[in-house]
Formats: structure tokens, sequence, C-alpha cells
């Protein structure tokens, strides 16, 4: 076990060193002038060549590499020029906010999707599992910043039941965070929920032709304990894999959702980035956010191991 | 074959798609209706970016059915225009990731040695949130480029998509019998590849453009809205949301209309894709339907019961 363990985390840095590489190269194999576009129109051919020489370009793309590589590895992600302090450090203060939606949000998924699946499986042609399995296209196709519009619109202006936008930190209001995290969480989840709901109504539906599934009905079990007890424990281990190959999806729905509600997460960072143009805080967090689905993968691996018993044995 | 027996057997080609799947056969003609309207719709309209200050931010009326937005724009002759540009795009992006995603993943699926440097390189791409990277891409391109910064963006960021699937797909059909005997009777193996493999996967590869598809609608809306996708005043269904944002509560119909258009058009490529994916493989669908049997030979059998007033076969009837 703890052999796979460490062929993942090896795995985990080769894959993490190509995501860097790839894009380092798809970045600066692009034509166009890096300083140019940071100095605009109307710098002169000397100040470009100044700030080319100044930023390292003029060396050859390899040593650029190496020397960009090195940074990375120490954790140094270059400097922001609007924001006036170090990428790292910018990313540090507004990770807080992304990772409790990001977590609340795949745990809440879960504990609604599940009984969901199961009934709409259980029951296909009942009004309500056909709603579900209708809401879940719909979950899908909804832009998260359109509905999340739609939502302020109803929720928050015309009736006025929850704030328009806003952020207050649980840890230091956890009552008062709660009505600025209602239709954040809302939006997120309308996705999460149905991309969870869809694959593992497939998924059940795939297990119930499995002839321990008309064994456990043989011996007089219940439909819910064969359900609960024999179908899901298999069942939900291709949701653990959804969760992890969703988790980009996710990460990026949530960071559009964060500009909408003003939720100081790394989103409304990037937005501002976007907006000023910062390539430096736009790369950083390019990279960081690769670096976080690349550790969901491993965590998703890693509950592979202790969920699956087939997986240990090998 | 004359006209009405052409007719009649398309009748029952018809009939028999509503049969085994009526949501593909609505879905279909909805998706048909969409780019049929964005095709003429321009055509008949008056121009989308044609202003009329006075008439700025109307409700409904009958010059303006959808209202007008804040240069008293016609909403709805925007709404069909940017489905132009929106599903033109779409088109553009999913044909050109397609075409290069297939080309990849049959390779990397035939040839080992290119295998580990493509796939490599498609993980690495696959390991971004897509958003995210699209962001990166458009901005290190110049999104003063527009619709074609956003075009390349989408495309690097897609492709690794259908090439992930055509390659499982290519790993399963080298193993079949009959690449097998063309490989052994000396076919050239780029001409295995054209005439057998890329032919059998041909089903796999178009379900999953039609995902393609969907994800590109909604990552257009998403960079339009963010400012990054094709720039104003050309309408996009994502900038038309961006623009309707401060006028939210004074016409809410400004903003419903390109997201409803947007919630229309993904919906019917992904329900087309489903559709077309039960067809090509009925193991997805085998629960269901032998769920609707066992509900039909229940039912009919608690008629029966009924008729007979049998306590027994109600109870069995009951059970299933």
């Amino acid at each position: 076990m703890l052999g796979i363990l460490l062929r993942r985390l090896r795995d985990v840095v080769i894959v993490l060193l190509l995501v860097g590489t790839a894009l380092f190269f798809v970045l600066h194999l692009i034509p166009g002038s890096p300083a140019r576009t940071l100095l605009g129109q109307f710098a002169t051919e000397q100040q470009v060549e100044a700030l080319n020489e100044q930023m390292g370009l003029n060396e050859p793309l390899i040593t650029q590499y190496f020397i960009w590589l090195g940074n990375v590895v120490r954790g140094d992600l270059g400097f922001s020029f609007t924001q006036n302090q170090s990428v790292s450090s910018v990313v540090v203060s507004h990770f807080g906010p992304t990772l409790l939606l990001a977590v609340v949000s795949t745990l809440l998924s879960i504990l609604v999707a599940v009984p969901l699946a199961v009934r709409t499986v259980q029951r296909p042609y009942s009004p309500l599992s056909r709603f579900f399995v209708w809401a879940s296209s719909f979950g899908l196709a909804v832009p998260g910043f359109w509905l999340a519009l739609v939502l302020i619109l109803v929720f928050a202006v015309e009736l006025r039941w929850l704030p328009v936008s806003g952020y207050i930190d649980p840890m230091v209001d956890p009552i008062g965070s709660l009505r600025f995290l209602v239709l954040p969480m809302v939006v997120i989840l309308a996705s999460q929920v149905s991309l969870l709901l869809i694959t593992l109504r497939e998924g059940i539906a795939g297990e119930m032709l499995q002839s321990y599934i008309r064994t456990a009905r043989a011996k007089g079990l219940s439909e819910d304990k064969v359900m609960y007890r024999h179908l899901l424990p298999n069942a939900l281990l291709p949701a653990v894999t959804v969760v992890g190959s969703g988790f980009g999806a996710l990460l990026g729905g949530i960071l559009i959702i964060e500009t909408i509600f003003l939720i100081p997460g790394m989103g409304s960072v990037l937005n501002a980035a976007i907006q000023a143009r910062d390539y430096n805080v736009i790369l950083g967090l390019t990279l960081v956010s690769a670096a976080i689905i690349v550790v969901v993968n491993l965590l998703v691996d890693i509950a592979y191991i202790v969920l699956d018993p087939k997986v240990r044995v090998q | 074959m004359n006209l009405k027996e052409k007719v009649s057997s398309a009748r029952r080609w018809l009939a028999d798609i509503a049969k085994r799947d009526l949501g593909l056969l609505i879905w279909s003609v909805i998706l048909l209706l969409l780019i049929l309207v964005s095709i003429v719709g321009p055509l008949l309209l008056v121009g989308p970016n044609l202003q009329d200050i006075p008439a700025r931010l109307e409700g409904p009326s009958f010059a303006h059915p959808f209202g007008t937005d804040q240069f008293g724009r016609d909403i709805l002759s925007r709404t069909v225009s940017a489905g132009q540009v929106s599903l033109g795009l779409g088109a553009i992006i999913t044909i050109i990731s397609v075409a290069l995603g297939a080309a990849i993943g049959v390779i990397s699926g035939y040839y080992r040695g290119a295998s580990a440097v493509l796939m490599r390189l498609m993980d690495a791409l696959l390991a971004f949130p897509a958003i995210v990277l699209a962001i990166t891409l458009i901005v290190a391109l110049g999104s003063e480029n527009g619709a074609l910064a956003e075009v390349i963006a989408l495309t690097v960021v897609f492709t690794p998509y259908i090439a992930r699937v055509v390659r499982a797909r290519t790993l399963v059909l080298a193993q079949k019998g009959f690449i097998m005997a063309s490989r052994g009777s000396g076919t050239h193996s780029f001409k295995i590849l054209l005439i057998h493999v890329i032919p059998n996967a041909l089903p796999t590869i178009l379900v999953q453009a039609t995902f393609v598809y969907a994800t590109t609608l909604l990552a257009d809306a998403s960079l339009s809205f963010l400012g990054l996708g094709v720039p104003a005043p050309t309408p996009t269904w994502g900038n038309m949301v961006a623009e309707a944002k401060p006028y939210i509560v004074s016409s809410p119909l400004f903003i419903i209309a390109p997201g409803a258009a947007i919630v229309i058009a993904v919906m019917a490529f992904n329900l087309i894709g489903d559709g077309v994916r039960g067809l090509i493989d009925p193991r997805a669908r085998a629960v269901l339907s032998l769920q609707l049997l066992a509900r039909n030979s229940a039912r009919s059998a608690r008629s029966r019961a009924r008729a007979s007033t049998s306590p027994v076969a109600e109870d069995q009837a009951a059970a299933k």
C-alpha cells in the first residue's frame, strides 16, 4: 500500500512538471513580446529592449526555462505589479474562500446526489424521477454566471431574502456567513449535483445487471438493503472518480461565481488580473489550480485504495 | 422507389426513432430550428447594432418582442445574431479540435512510442481547469485578437477531451481480429488507421463531439462574460449577459433571453449526444428497458389478477 502511494506521488511530481513545462512552452512559443505588451504601444524600441534584458527574455529559451523552473520549485511564482506583492502571497491570502466553497460543495453534492440517483434508478418512470433527470440535464446546461444573476434577481432583489453579494469569513462569524454562502452554493451545487446524478445513475443502472444483485434479491433482502448494502458500495467508486475528474470544472465554475458574488477568493483575484492584464498573477493562479487538481486526483486515488479491496490486493 | 414509397419509408424511419427515443427526436428538431433561426434570422430581423436611444431598456412590445437594451437595440435580433456568432464559433472550435484530437488519439492509440509523448502532453493539458487554461491562453495570445485568440485557446483546451476518448477506442479496436488480419496481410499501418480504425471509431468521435460542442458553448459564454471573447458591439450570448448585468432590475428580459438561448442550445447538444450514445451502446439503457418490461408485465399481471381475484398474483405483482 505504501508502495502504491509512493508510486502515485512520483507520478504527481511528473505530471506537475509536465504541466508547468507545457504551460511555459505554450506561452513562450506564442508570437508577440511580453515586454512590448507590458509597456504599451507608446514605448520606444530601447525601452522594450531594456525590459527584455531585465526580464531575462534575451536568454535562450532553454535557459529561461530552467531559471523559471528553479523559481517555481522554490515557490517563487513571480511578482504582481498590480497588487505590489509576490504572487505566492496573493494566492495564499485568497486561498481560503475558494477552498471552503470547493470542499463544502463537493461534500454537499455527494450527500444530495446519492439518494437522488438511487431513487431515479429504483423508480425510473415516476414523475419525481423524471423531474430529477430532466432537472439534471438543465443543471448541466445552465451557465453558472447566468444562474447566479437570475437567482440574485429573484431572491436578493425581488424577495430580499438574501444578500446580493459579499462574504464574511466563517471563522469570524459562522452564522452570519451562512446568509452570504447560500446563493453561491446553490449555483455551484446545481451543476455539481447534476453531474454526479447523471454519472451515478448510469453506474447504478449498470450494476443492477450484475448477478450479485440477483443473489441478494433472491435471498429475500428488501430493495433498500440491496441498494444501500450491496449495490452502492460498488456504484460509488465511479462517483469518486467523477468527483476527481469533475474537479477542474468545479474549480473553474467557482472562480467565475466568485466574481459575481464578490467573494474574495482566487476567482476574484483572477478576474482583477484579467482586467489589469497582470500576467504573473494569471500564470501563477493557473499553475496553482493545476496543482490543486493534481493533488485532488491523488486524494481520489488514495480513496480508491481505501474503498476498493480489489485495488488494494493488486 | 417512387415518391410515395420514399415518404412512407421516411415516415417509418422517423416513427422508429420516435419509438426508441422520443427525446432524441424532439431535441434534434429543436437544434435544427436553432441553427435555422440563427442562419435565417439575421436576414429577416432589424440589424443587431441598430440603435434607438430614446427607446432604451423598453419592455416587450410588438416591434421588440424581447424589449430593447441600453442603447435601444432589439434584444431578439441581438440574441439571434449572437446565436450565429456563438454557434458558429462553437462549430469551428469543435471541428478543429475533433480533427486534431481524433488524429492524436488514433496515432497514440496505435503507435506505442507516439503514445508516451502525445498522451503525457494531453494529460498535462487536462490537468488544468478548462476555463482557466483558456483564459491564460487568450491573455497570452492577446485578447484584442478576439475570435482568433478564442478559437486557438479553446481548440488547445478541448483537443485532449477528444484525443483521450479516441485513444481508448483505438486501443480496443487494435486488438480486434480484422485489424490483425489486415496487418498480417501487409497493409500499410497508415492505411489501416484510415480505412479500418477511423470509420469504426467514428460513432464514438461524433458522440464526444456533441459533448465538446456543448462545453464549447458554455466556455465561450463564460469567456465572453469575462470580456475575453468576441468583443462588443458584436453580440454573443455571453457578452449580452455581461451587458445586461447592470440593468438586471429594470429590464430582466434583457438578461433572460441570451441565458435561455445558451441553456437550450447546450441542452440540445448534451441530450442529442446522450441519445445517440444510447442508440450506439444499448447497454447503457438495458436496465431502464428491463424495468419498463417488468413494470408492464406487473401491470398486466395485476389486471389479470383483478379479473380472477387471486390475491397471490396481486402480491407477486406488487413485489415486483
